[in-house]
């Protein structure tokens, strides 16, 4: 769902309660409006018809590979895979497997979440745990909410809801408003911002003293949780707005105490879908050591690939896949270490991770890493800083003439300090639903957020994960 | 105070968001601060932003000519083209401006206005710049007559806080008139001691770059201007290229790039000139303008005097480069820059 511009905003005003009314009356038409209404805000991503063909044919692939293992053809799980793993393959990775020698021009927006959905579809449905209709299926695979950024949807979770009519209450509108706002703000107030500092800081990492580049690294690590949760808790408002619940995608990942923790906190939809998907059916943890480490290290080879068809990728989940064998191996005694040292080599490992996830290749990376390293004490210089803010500084800077020279450090520091707390607040979306009270302070967080996130929307840029 | 339900704070949220917004869009729409809805008072007007504001004027203005270019060509008034070409002018400038950008202004133009003549600041340093790095800046919503679009401007921080500046500048009394607008004569001052003070001289580089170093940006660059050509016969095209310092000379010998850059010159005059509704007016070659430093308040950016001078001469022609002798003037300018004594520069402040 492309967000970034105000009449998105608009439409979504008249699609939700348009479908909330058409789902709350059940059947089939419910669903077939929730997927004609999807598929126009598919439409209006870059390359969206051409996209939703795209996705059109592999929702027909799966609905014919459910109809073969409804019939007891357990071939259809395999041509159903290999046809899914195919389409991704040729648009996002040809490039990379061919040496850059053949590529696809584009690729439908939100196509690798698109295809962990099917997978997982005719996975459980293999297994005997979900049978969607046709309308559930086109509703599921392209809800608007989540089509193009996750989370990645179960359909075992999914259809039952919309199969039974969701009837949201009065009271689920309050919260559910809280946390579109809350996502509104994370993306265009604080990982937008950081982004700015972030990609002042990739223009030239060598550049950077060490103090700069730490100060980049962590701006990334919270500028992609900002931004992807952002999204998800835009996703679960709109959805909970229907009625429907969403899987949680984030609990509070930055508190983790371990890597292993990390990743039952971070994408846990992609989490679930790779230990159910490809762990479990490799053999687990439940033939030895070193198959367990082997198979760790496939999923998150995997998990790497899926974020991008790069070394980069790779590398980042490689390191991750590595550092859980580590966590494994060292057991038990891992777990005596004070909490705020295993708390403190986790945030270190992640942020230094990131640095791969980011760089636009090896030598990039390398180069911030030895900033981070090397690059001397100095302070960090204004032109770090610049841009962040930059109507709110100009602002300041017009009212107030004796700040406006540190107007743009002052604004990046809030920046990194708010992005910080607020990634370390606890809790996940659903927890957030579920707690809302109706405060007048709330309401007045609420308001005002949202307010100063769409009056800034014209600057705002796209969603990270929106790109893979 | 009633109790604050889940069904009244949903209400209460809704209601105040859309209302504060808009507000917001009343506040924009009422001072509208980029003239999107109301000319400029030619009389006094708060002038900050040459991009978003150069859309209203465009908008709003009634013209015939229309001068534009980088920041090489602010330090222009309007007027003076509507006294030397007889004609009604409006100035749109874009400081390190793209030509993607002044195509879409000109677009603009041409949507809004008859226009007859453009009058281009054409700046070597600007053509010899890699488009994919050239900026893109403009705040689209404003370049078109689309009225849906409107709302990206009312409901629009950037708007909304120009607004409030806007009104305490005026209410402050801290306005300009519309000749004077991104002027900076005035703000800037001129001197040999502020252009030698804001130079860097680089140091020395051998080997020299190749004499096409730079033409692969320049052709690529004109072949937009090439677009503007063909897209509008009926347009009488004047470019000028400024007169840049002997200071930017001294910095292409020192960093070898005096041969590259004259092929961009050469190049961009070949390119030109085929046109029949092509003037390319060179200023480059005035060697008493830029070998006085008093002049610059930079290696690049000249005196009101100056583009005072040069604005008066441009009807005359007396500048114009032809295509049967645009080759000796550049020869004439590579003895010059090439035989120049640059440590003089230097020795003469001693």
């Amino acid at each position: 769902m492309n967000l970034q511009s105000l009449w998105s905003w608009v439409a979504l005003g008249a699609a939700v309660p348009l479908c909330r009314f058409a789902l709350g009356r059940g059947g089939a038409r419910g669903l077939g409006v929730l997927t004609a209404v999807s598929a126009l805000f598919y439409l209006a991503n870059p390359q969206g018809p051409l996209g939703l063909l795209v996705l059109a044919a592999g929702m027909a692939v799966t609905w014919g590979c459910l109809k073969l293992l409804a019939r007891g053809r357990s071939w259809g799980l395999w041509a159903g895979c290999g046809y899914h793993i195919a389409v991704l393959a040729g648009f996002k990775y040809l490039g990379f497997f061919t040496g850059g020698a053949l590529s696809a021009p584009w690729a439908p927006v939100g196509l690798s979440f698109f295809t962990f959905q099917q997978l997982w579809c005719l996975h459980d449905a293999a297994r005997g745990l979900c049978r969607p209709t046709a309308g559930e299926l086109g509703a599921c695979s392209l809800f608007f909410p989540t089509v193009t950024s996750g989370p990645i949807l179960r359909p075992g979770d999914f259809c039952p809801q919309v199969r039974r009519g969701p009837s949201p209450g009065a009271g689920q509108t309050a919260p559910a408003l809280w946390s579109v706002a809350v996502g509104l703000g994370k993306k265009v107030l604080l990982a937008d911002n950081l982004g700015i500092l972030v990609d002042n800081g990739w223009a030239d990492p060598a550049a950077l003293s060490a103090p700069g580049a730490w100060l980049v690294m962590v701006a990334y690590a919270l500028q992609l949780y900002l931004d992807f949760s952002g999204y998800c808790d835009i996703a679960a408002g709109l959805a909970a707005l229907l009625g429907i619940s969403l899987p949680d995608n984030f609990r509070a990942p930055y508190r983790a105490l371990s890597v292993g923790e990390f990743w039952r906190r971070w994408h846990i939809t992609l989490t679930a879908f790779l230990r159910e998907c490809v762990y479990f059916p490799l053999g687990g943890s439940r033939r030895g050591a070193l198959r367990t480490y082997r198979n760790i290290l496939v999923v998150f080879l995997i998990s790497g690939l899926w974020h991008g068809a790069g070394w980069t990728f790779l590398i980042w989940g490689a390191l991750h896949g590595l550092a859980q064998i580590v966590e494994r191996a060292w057991g038990a005694g891992r777990q005596r270490l004070p909490k705020a040292l295993r708390w403190a080599m986790t945030a270190v490992f992640l942020t230094v991770a990131w640095v791969f996830f980011r760089a636009p290749d090896l030598s990039g990376a390398m180069a911030m890493l030895r900033s981070a390293v090397a690059g001397g004490a100095a302070l960090p210089g204004e032109a770090l800083f610049s841009g962040v803010l930059d109507a709110e500084v100009t602002a300041l800077g017009a009212l107030l003439p004796g700040v406006k020279d540190a107007g743009a450090p002052l604004a990046a520091a809030a920046v990194v300090a708010v992005g910080a707390v607020v990634s370390l607040l606890p809790g996940s979306a659903s927890e957030r639903l579920k707690s809302f009270r109706p405060t007048a302070a709330r309401l007045f967080w609420g308001v005002g957020i949202s307010l100063w996130s769409l009056l800034s929307l014209s600057a705002m840029g796209s969603f990270i994960y929106s790109g893979f | 105070m009633r109790r604050l339900t889940c069904r009244r704070w949903a209400a209460l949220a809704l209601a105040l968001v859309c209302g504060l917004g808009m507000l917001c869009a009343a506040a924009v729409a009422a001072v509208d601060p980029f003239f999107h809805y109301h000319a400029p008072d030619p009389e006094g007007e708060v002038w900050f932003d040459q991009r978003a504001q150069g859309a209203g004027l465009l908008r709003t203005q009634e013209y015939e000519t229309v001068f534009m270019g980088s920041s090489l060509a602010a330090n222009y008034r309007a007027f003076w083209f509507d006294v030397f070409y007889d004609t009604t002018t409006v100035k749109v400038t874009f400081p390190n401006g793209s030509f993607a950008e002044f195509g879409q202004a000109l677009d603009y133009a041409y949507s809004c206005q008859d226009v007859r003549r453009v009058i281009f600041g054409l700046d070597p340093n600007l053509l010899a710049r890699d488009p994919a790095e050239a900026p893109s800046q403009l705040p689209e919503y404003l370049y078109d007559h689309n009225p849906f679009n409107d709302i990206a401007y009312l409901l629009n921080k950037d708007a909304l806080m120009r607004s409030a500046y806007t009104v305490m500048k005026k209410d402050a009394g801290e306005v300009q008139n519309i000749q004077d607008a991104f002027v900076w004569d005035g703000n800037v001052f001129f001197s040999r001691e502020l252009a030698l003070g804001s130079y860097e001289r680089p140091e020395t580089v051998s080997p020299m770059a190749p004499a096409d170093a730079l033409l692969e940006n320049c052709r690529a660059n004109l072949s937009v201007v090439q677009g503007w050509l063909e897209a509008h016969s009926d347009t009488e095209f004047i470019f000028y290229i400024s007169p840049y310092s002997i200071l930017f000379w001294d910095k292409m010998q020192r960093t070898g790039q005096t041969e590259a850059m004259l092929a961009l010159l050469e190049e961009t005059a070949r390119t030109l000139l085929a046109y029949d509704n092509v003037q390319l007016q060179f200023f480059m070659n005035d060697y008493d303008t830029i070998t006085d430093l008093d002049n610059y308040a930079d290696h690049l950016h000249v005196a009101g005097r100056v583009t005072y001078a040069m604005a008066q001469s441009m009807p005359t022609g007396e500048h114009c480069l032809h295509l049967e002798s645009y080759r000796e003037v550049l020869d004439d300018l590579r003895q010059f820059v090439v035989n120049y004594d640059y440590e003089r520069i230097w020795a003469q402040g001693a």
